[in-house]
């Protein structure tokens, strides 16, 4: 039982301080997006001469903005590449996070210009707090780096869902910590259900 | 005497703040994982929709925001407002607007000449309102003209952000804690630099290597 404890509490120790950086990414951007802040929303935007590229025969949008952008020499995570054959276009979102850049081919001449803003870093907050997010499925998660933060996510909630765990188990430990602690874990659970069911009826 | 003050207070803080939260980080937590892993088999759900007819009597003011406000209230319906006349209403309507609440939406049509309001009622599955509990503070999908317009978005919104500060302070007390543990400083040291490593290589690194 001792030896139970001591794991738990240290593995509680070491496992919140690894966490404690991306909670605070996640603290932070939720305040933002709360308050609608939209970091760097003015940022100015850089357009590039238009370069030659090779448009290829490729039916599958991503691999296509893969390759046009593999042309360029830019990396990033690609968005819903979109062909537009009434204005005779094929636009590429590609976004690192903190920077944004789009990709724009005129596919009647084959030159690519490329509008790159850099919002910088709390908008990069804002991106990785929405990234993989609900949409895009099939498609978020087509650079490497971003499946990886797709996997440090879900990390994240099992971490988190761990410590809470270890923390009620720690804190029933704590004897004389029970009678405040329960009124603590009862004012939570009562604001909680009284929000959730304010929200769903 | 004031630092150990500190120290015993904060470490009733840690855990009567863990403990008053609990229930709110389990749920951004469980409901996170969901909307980062749509394609699980059991998140998905089909809507179903009820549509229905009401009458309406049309309002005094010419503001389709209030408009919308007006009809909600005629037509006994709650939640937030997500768009008015987005996509624009198609004729005979005269107004179009949806309410959101987290496992449904409601569409509303409304041809004031005609006096009749057509009603759509999108409902999902559990798993999906669980969610959308995730997103409902979120004013990012909404525009940058819109504002939150049911008092159960703003109260929610006002938690939201409760939560995240007290996860900041959380962390702060925690490792506060931890500093005053000799003998486990190595180790978590070790522990806070990898995840201050990892965590800034998404957060900054990214950007500076691939210019």
């Amino acid at each position: 039982m001792r030896a139970l404890y001591r794991w738990t509490r240290d593995l509680h120790l070491w496992l919140g301080l690894f966490l404690s950086p991306f909670l605070v990414v996640y603290a932070v951007s939720t305040v933002l997006i709360n308050h609608n802040a939209a970091p760097g929303r003015g940022a100015p935007e850089e357009k590039s001469d238009p370069v030659p590229v090779v448009v290829p025969d490729e039916e599958d949008r991503t691999r296509l903005g893969r390759d046009i952008i593999a042309q360029l020499g830019i990396t990033g995570e690609l968005g819903s590449v979109r062909r537009m054959p009434a204005q005779q276009q094929i636009v590429i979102p590609v976004n690192v996070p903190g920077k944004r850049r789009v990709v724009t081919v005129d596919t009647a001449t084959n030159l690519a210009t490329v509008a790159t803003k850099t919002p910088g870093f709390l908008s990069g907050l804002v991106y990785l707090h929405f990234a993989p997010g609900q949409h895009l499925v099939g498609v978020s998660g087509n650079w490497f780096w971003m499946r990886l933060w797709h996997w440090m996510a879900d990390a994240t909630v099992y971490i988190v869902l761990f410590l809470t765990a270890s923390g009620v188990y720690l804190w029933t430990v704590l004897k004389a910590e029970r009678k405040v602690g329960l009124v603590c874990l009862g004012a939570g659970a009562v604001s909680f259900v009284v929000l959730v069911c304010g929200l769903l009826f | 005497m004031a630092r150990r003050g500190f120290t015993y207070w904060n470490r009733k803080f840690h855990i009567y703040l863990g403990l008053y939260f609990l229930l709110f980080l389990w749920l951004f937590a469980v409901s996170g994982l969901i909307l980062n892993n749509t394609q699980w088999a059991f998140v998905k759900s089909k809507p179903v929709d009820v549509r229905s007819e009401l009458p309406v009597t049309t309002p005094q003011t010419t503001d389709a925001f209030a408009r919308a406000q007006n009809v909600m209230r005629q037509l006994d319906i709650s939640g937030e407002i997500h768009a008015v006349n987005r996509p624009k209403p198609k004729a005979p309507h005269d107004l179009f607007f949806s309410v959101v609440r987290p496992h449904y939406f409601t569409f509303v049509q409304v041809d004031f000449d005609g006096g009749v309001a057509n009603v759509r009622v999108r409902k999902w599955g559990f798993w999906s309102g669980f969610a959308r509990l995730h997103t409902m503070a979120s004013m990012s999908t909404r525009g940058q003209s819109m504002f939150r317009d049911w008092w159960m978005t703003k109260v929610w919104s006002v938690s939201v952000d409760a939560i995240a500060v007290g996860v900041i302070v959380m962390l702060c007390g925690g490792i506060y804690m931890w500093w005053q543990l000799r003998p486990k400083r190595r180790v978590g040291i070790i522990c806070l630099s990898l995840g201050c490593v990892s965590c800034a290589l998404f957060v900054i690194g990214l950007r500076v290597l691939f210019m």
